[in-house]
């Protein structure tokens, strides 16, 4: 199982690398300059060919190493790919509203969600934690510092 | 003498007088700044808004800008906001996006994005925005290292002729930005083809100034604020710079007009209004920037900045702005062409 | 000496303080780093007189690498390129409960590393103004390429192919963006945010901070779980200890004050080179340690780090010259009182020369004097438990992240990398040369092509000048080594 998943690690990696080249070819190169040895395409066709090089031999050396050591391989303990989803989600929730909802609210609403996440059931240690960090740092910021964040502005979004 | 290149750049001058009589006139000319009714210190708040990060070119304009205005009263509180990436672009998008909500703000812009916007490299052209006013100007300036043999720009142009990859050419910006244009502009009006001389590109003018000083390279193209202290310290010699006079704080160094090569450039700062702003709005705004121009506080700051007085503002900002597009749009066609020409 | 007049001047003294605190507080909040802290202050200073405001500046400077540091450690944060270094060795000592060891180290190690480079910039600032120029494009070319090679060559987890796979990986990430020779733009996709490319901050903290976070997660680390890392430990090093690192800092910091002199390499190659640099030259045993905990590997790019921020003050109060972004706006801060730095700043103002010089010793003192007592409250952050911790530190990253550049394209991103980092981390692929390959990556490309046009598009600079083909060479030398060694080896016990 485990080489399987090496190999399929390494040939995503193969197929990356594919895609980069392959956009490369995209690239404009400055008009008068085609003739020019290293053009502005040259990195990155470089950099597919060894990236290209390396992920196939890890495809197949490291394929092998992985079913070597797989004999004595502990129960593996389960994961959590549940909260850590949750958590991804999350966060991507709170970048979508920063802007919106103005950070104050956004970073609140964040952070509680956050620990609720991470397992937190004690509501008031969690309201206190999710709602001073922000004011603090809002007002650091903004007063100390004089950088500006951003306010609730849905309607004109 | 019909030259491409009108000259359009206002006369800097040491004495207020003129310059104020100057801009009258100008004023008279185009819409007037009423100095009666008009009491500029109605201007309770001014955002700026720079398209670069702190400690940029823009941001120490505006920064300047501010600080004269809030020190002469003209402003009772100027705020800054830095919104950089894309070259520029990032803070246009944003600009114009939000152009609802920007009452009292203005941003910074100058001739690099004009030929960004020319490049195609921002997604909005900053020809969209409405043009207030400019306040100052830097020159470009071919640079040689002091022991150079190269003692003029006669000589410079003949060594290009001569053997064109044997003296290369450093600037802060990349191929076919402000640097490269600079130097362009001063090949192809002493007669020489676009793109014959080699240009070494660099992060940033400091840089280049440091890969002349070290021999890297042998000439350097950039802007004047960035050689006129190593000019002083005698580590460089300014061959020529792109003004219509020469500059009083460079007496000895000829502009390339007087040494007949018909070349002008000017790297003007100014500043615009959201899409939408209105006539009044923007002529409000315009004459307090002006009026600051005038004011002791603004000469500290722009000394500061060693930059050059550029005032425009209304209808002769608007023309110059039209000029110095279709210069800059000329240019870089030429370089374009040149390259093409000089691999064939 | 003038110079020493002026830096124990009271309000200097204060002014540096001062500047030192701030600096540290800003330092560790990514985001705001010391470029942006310094040009925000520069109006500040015009109240001071040009050798106070230029003291207060170099304190808020020193503050802000410290202040890196610390978020490195703790956090596996790191703030600023020149502290990426830190993070390899420093958080797995905090992970592993010496937190308080590990910032102690830290401390004194950026002390040793700065005071060493004030002392070798007294005594030789002029003369090694020439160095410096001496350093062209193709130096820094190889150059790069040595501290890219040096920092990967050594499989960390994972094995050799994986390290240079990800340290390819950094470098394709770095092609992102605008073309910084032909301004043309690559793998943008036609969106606005990516024609800067990819914001190293972003990266860092995807790759490192993020990451371990989610992995925390992913582990189902919730509260129930002890934090190893609120037992933080005494601050105090054995003696062995101390004999251990001592001889590395002082390498490192001469390592590190050489480099930063070198304009256009700085606190963040100089990181990465004394790094691998001690990694090479220690006993196989304490090689191992590398990675995992070692305190040599965590003074080694502390030391370096300070002490090319010091080195990086040569080009600019002996040429006028700028060696990186932060002296960059010094420089236009120095312009603005009206002092024009160059050769003759030496001469003609050295009240300045010396007094920046001076205080940079004293900035050290100060930031040790600070920072030490204030450690265990520091450490204490990390006592918290992981269900408020986890959240604090990804607002922590997404915060700083926005910071930069206002732009919540850069956040989607951040996660989006992060999530990956995560499934990488599990497939045992090393972060660390990805970063590596990321920072330098710019520069290498940069460099080589620039070589290539000075050159007329030929290869000929590697062998025609002499710098660059000892780099190549000492490269090359790197590579084999550890198959050098073996051969070594066995013919000794043979």
């Amino acid at each position: 199982m485990k080489a399987f998943s090496e190999r399929l690690m390494a040939l995503a990696f193969v197929a990356f690398c594919l895609f980069y080249g392959l956009s490369a070819t995209t690239i404009a190169v400055f008009p008068g300059r085609e003739h020019e040895l290293i053009t502005s395409r040259s990195f990155p066709y470089g950099l597919t060919i060894v990236g290209l090089l390396c992920a196939l031999y890890i495809a197949v050396k490291a394929g092998a190493d992985a079913e070597a050591e797989e004999a004595g391989q502990p129960v593996r303990r389960q994961l959590d790919w549940l909260r850590f989803a949750a958590l991804i989600a999350v966060s991507v929730a709170y970048s979508f509203l920063l802007e919106r909802t103005g950070f104050i609210v956004s970073t609140t609403l964040f952070l509680a969600a956050g620990m609720l996440v991470m397992g937190e059931r004690r509501w008031v240690p969690l309201i206190a934690a999710a709602v001073a960090p922000p004011l603090i740092f809002w007002a650091l910021l903004e007063f100390a510092l004089d950088i500006h964040l951003p306010s609730f502005s849905w309607p004109g979004a | 003498m019909p030259s491409i290149l009108k000259p359009l750049f206002l006369r800097r001058s040491c004495f207020c007088a003129v310059l104020l009589a100057y801009v009258c006139l100008q004023g008279v000319a185009a819409e007037a700044c009423d100095a009666t009714g008009d009491t500029p210190a109605d201007m309770a708040r001014l955002h700026f808004l720079v398209p670069g990060g702190a400690g940029g070119g823009w941001d120490s304009t505006a920064r300047a800008v501010g600080e004269a205005l809030r020190r002469s009263g003209l402003a009772a509180r100027v705020s800054y906001e830095n919104r950089s990436g894309g070259g520029g672009g990032v803070a246009i998008a944003h600009f114009i996006e939000t152009a609802g909500r920007q009452q009292n703000t203005v941003f910074v812009g100058s001739t690099a994005l004009v030929i960004r916007s020319l490049g195609g490299l921002l997604p909005q052209d900053i020809d969209e925005l409405v043009p207030i006013a400019s306040v100052v100007a830097d020159y470009g300036a071919l640079v040689v290292r002091a022991d150079s043999p190269l003692q003029d720009f006669a000589q410079l142009s003949t060594a290009v002729a001569e053997n064109p990859r044997q003296n290369k050419v450093a600037g802060g910006s990349v191929r076919g930005g402000m640097d490269h244009l600079v130097l362009e502009l001063a090949m192809i009006a002493a007669g020489h083809p676009a793109g014959r001389v080699p240009y070494v590109a660099y992060d940033a003018g400091g840089q280049a100034l440091t890969s002349l000083l070290s021999g890297e390279t042998q000439v350097l193209s950039t802007g004047v604020s960035e050689v006129a202290a190593a000019s002083d310290q005698g580590q460089v010699r300014i061959l020529a710079i792109t003004s219509p006079e020469r500059l009083p704080e460079l007496p000895e160094v000829p502009t390339l007009l007087e040494l007949g090569v018909d070349a002008e450039f000017a790297n003007w700062r100014g500043f615009f209004g959201p899409p939408g702003m209105t006539e009044d709005e923007r002529k409000r705004i315009a004459c307090v920037i002006e009026t600051m121009t005038r004011t002791p506080e603004w000469e500290t700051q722009r000394s500061r900045l060693a930059l050059t007085n550029f005032v425009r503002r209304g209808t002769a900002f608007d023309a110059f702005l039209r000029d110095n597009r279709r210069q800059l749009d000329r240019l870089m066609d030429s370089v374009r062409a040149g390259k093409k020409a000089a691999t064939q | 000496m003038a110079g020493l007049e002026v830096a124990t001047r009271p309000t200097n003294l204060l002014l540096v303080s001062a500047g030192c605190f701030a600096g540290t507080l800003i330092g560790m909040l990514p985001g705001l780093g010391p470029v942006s802290a310094i040009a925000l202050l520069i109006p500040v200073t015009y109240a001071f007189d040009p050798a106070g405001a230029l003291i207060l500046l170099a304190g808020v400077y020193y503050g802000a690498v410290f202040g890196g540091s610390t978020s490195a450690i703790l956090l596996n944060a790191p703030g600023v390129a020149g502290t990426v270094a830190t993070t390899f060795d420093g958080f797995p000592l905090a992970r592993s409960g010496a937190a308080g060891k590990a910032l102690a180290v830290a401390a004194y190690a950026s002390f040793s590393g700065g005071t060493l480079a004030a002392v070798m910039l007294l005594v030789a600032a002029p003369a090694l103004a020439t160095v410096s120029l001496s350093f062209q494009s193709p130096e820094y070319f190889a150059l790069m390429v040595l501290g890219l090679i040096a920092v990967t060559a050594f499989a960390g987890e994972g094995g050799f192919a994986k390290s240079t796979l990800m340290a390819v990986v950094g470098l394709m990430l770095a092609t992102v963006g605008t073309d910084r020779t032909d301004g043309v733009m690559r793998f943008t996709f036609g969106r606005l945010d990516l024609l800067d490319g990819i914001s190293f901050l972003l990266l860092a903290m995807a790759a490192f901070a993020l990451s371990e976070v989610l992995l925390a997660a992913l582990n189902g680390e919730t509260r129930q779980t002890t934090n190893k890392l609120a037992d933080m430990g005494s601050l105090k090093l054995s003696r062995k200890e101390v004999q251990d690192v001592a001889p590395a800092i002082g390498r490192s910091s001469l390592l590190g004050f050489l480099i930063g002199v070198l304009p256009g390499a700085g606190a963040t190659i100089a990181s990465f080179m004394s790094y691998a640099f001690e990694r090479n030259l220690a006993a196989p045993k304490a090689q191992k340690e590398f990675g995992k905990g070692s305190l040599r590997g965590l003074a080694a790019p502390e030391s370096a780090n300070n002490a090319a921020s010091s080195g990086s003050f040569v080009p600019l109060l002996t040429l006028g010259v700028p060696g990186s972004a932060t002296t960059a706006v010094m420089l236009g801060a120095l312009i603005s009182y009206g002092i024009n730095p160059g050769p003759s700043l030496f001469v003609d103002r050295p009240d300045v020369f010396w007094g920046v010089i001076v205080s940079m010793y004293v900035g050290n003192v100060v930031l040790l004097i600070l920072n030490l007592p204030l450690i265990p409250y520091f450490a204490r952050i990390l006592a918290l438990p992981q269900t408020f911790l986890v959240p604090l530190i990804v607002f922590f990253c997404l915060v700083g992240v926005y910071l930069v550049s206002f732009n919540v394209f850069d956040l989607y991103l951040m996660i989006a990398f992060g999530a990956v980092a995560v499934v990488l981390r599990r497939f045992r692929y090393p972060m660390a040369p990805m970063i590596v390959g990321f920072t330098l990556g710019g520069l290498l490309e940069t460099n080589l092509r620039r070589s290539m046009v000075l050159y007329d598009d030929s290869f000929s600079f590697v062998w025609e000048r002499p710098i660059t083909l000892l780099i190549m060479v000492l490269t090359v030398l790197i590579v084999l080594l550890p198959v050098l060694r073996k051969r070594w080896r066995r013919a000794v016990t043979d």
